[in-house]
């Protein structure tokens, strides 16, 4: 059983996934923000994978990718500081990125490489359905890595069905037709939340774009399995030396 | 039926200020095509140059790729002075103001070799009113 199956065996509400940019915001900081996620109530690290064209980011997420990409991160080191994390970290990983650098890096070189450090699972939001089910999903199932689809308030019922069987980990429901951090209101999309909370799907759900507190952490749960939050902690770790004190007072502010 | 492609070289192909992407590119993926890409070894996106907006894009379209990559079609280049020399001669000789994207179709001509049966078709893609302002710039 995969780190992602059994977390949510263990908990199905208020499951808080925290996104942070690999190598931000200074290059050796990845493994320092992970662990302070950790030690304040993070469920699941989601860790970007910086890319020069993060199309479904918004501004505050990619400029962490500029930063990160400045501070020298590529996909081989990042894996290096990643070499031994999980003496630290026992709470699922996931990295997320997009498709060119992986394929760059070479992706069946990738997946063994990310299963071999102790990574449980890939958000790659320009691999579409078609791609994945032709290509790419045997080699991530090779290397026993759960795969995140996303889904939106456009995607038909249908199509949800068939992304909730390639699916594994959880589904990702992104809060509105928009890129990260954005500032719809969560209540507004009450009836899509619904309608993928009736269709009862194998895979839990968590809510991501947009969350950014409390209170729309809270909201997104209401519907869900919880949520992800990604470029308000990105915004509150911009410039700082203590990650640690950021981290935690961040996730007090979510959560406590 | 020969087919030729003019891309942009901007200041030059190797200036470092281009967008010659069959030049200078190779597979990856980008908006969502796997297609010719500029990208650094890491496979970040490279910052493209060109004088026309249209051109000034790091990648071509998958067909385009494809006609580079089967050798169906002949791939050349134009830079930016190159475009706009041409595009000052056909507002000059045939009234008629092209887009800064079709000037670089036009700018080749003078180096192709053609029989006088030839017919040559071009493919005037836009019209150049967009580009008034970068063109009264360099009258």
């Amino acid at each position: 059983m995969s780190r992602l199956q059994s977390l949510f065996l263990q908990k199905n509400k208020n499951v808080l996934n925290v996104y942070c940019t690999a190598g931000y915001p200074h290059l050796q900081s990845t493994l320092g923000v992970m662990k302070a996620l950790q030690q304040n109530g993070a469920d699941i690290i989601e860790l970007g994978m910086p890319y020069s064209d993060p199309l479904a980011d918004g501004p505050v997420i990619q400029q962490s990718n500029g930063i990160a990409l400045s501070n020298g991160i590529t996909i081989a080191k990042l894996f290096e500081q990643l070499k031994n994390f999980r003496d630290q970290i026992n709470v699922p990983v996931i990295l997320m990125g997009y498709m060119n650098p992986v394929l760059q890096y070479g992706f069946e070189k990738f997946c063994a490489n990310a299963a071999a450090v102790g990574v449980d699972g890939l958000i790659l939001p320009d691999l579409p359905q078609y791609e994945f089910e032709t290509a790419y999903g045997a080699i991530i199932k090779k290397y026993q890595l759960d795969f995140i689809f996303l889904v939106t308030p456009e995607t038909s019922e249908e199509r949800i069905r068939s992304i909730d069987t390639l699916s594994s980990g959880f589904i990702y429901a992104v809060s509105s037709s928009s890129t990260t951090g954005n500032n719809k209101a969560i209540e507004d999309q009450e009836s899509y939340f619904k309608k993928i909370q009736e269709m009862e799907l194998k895979n839990p759900v968590l809510v991501g774009f947009g969350i950014k507190d409390r209170a729309t952490f809270q909201a997104a749960c209401k519907y869900s399995n919880g949520a992800i939050i990604g470029s308000a902690f990105i915004k509150a770790l911009e410039g700082k030396k203590d990650v640690q004190a950021v981290t935690k007072d961040f996730l007090n502010s979510i959560l406590a | 039926m020969k087919l030729v492609a003019v891309e942009a070289a901007g200041c030059g192909i190797n200036s470092g200020m281009s967008a010659a992407t069959t030049q200078l590119g190779k597979p990856g993926i980008l908006h969502g095509s796997k297609s010719l890409l500029m990208q650094t070894a890491d496979g970040q996106v490279i910052e493209p140059h060109s004088i026309s907006a249209g051109l000034d894009y790091p990648g071509i379209g998958p067909l385009h790729a494809h006609l580079f990559t089967s050798g169906r079609g002949i791939f050349m280049s134009a830079t930016d002075e190159e475009a706009l020399t041409a595009a000052f001669e056909v507002s000059k000789t045939e009234g008629i103001i092209p887009a800064l994207e079709t000037a670089h179709a036009f700018s080749v001509l003078n180096n192709m070799q053609f029989n006088s049966t030839d017919v040559v078709v071009i493919c005037l893609s836009g019209r150049g009113d967009k580009d008034l302002a970068t063109y009264m710039k360099y009258l």
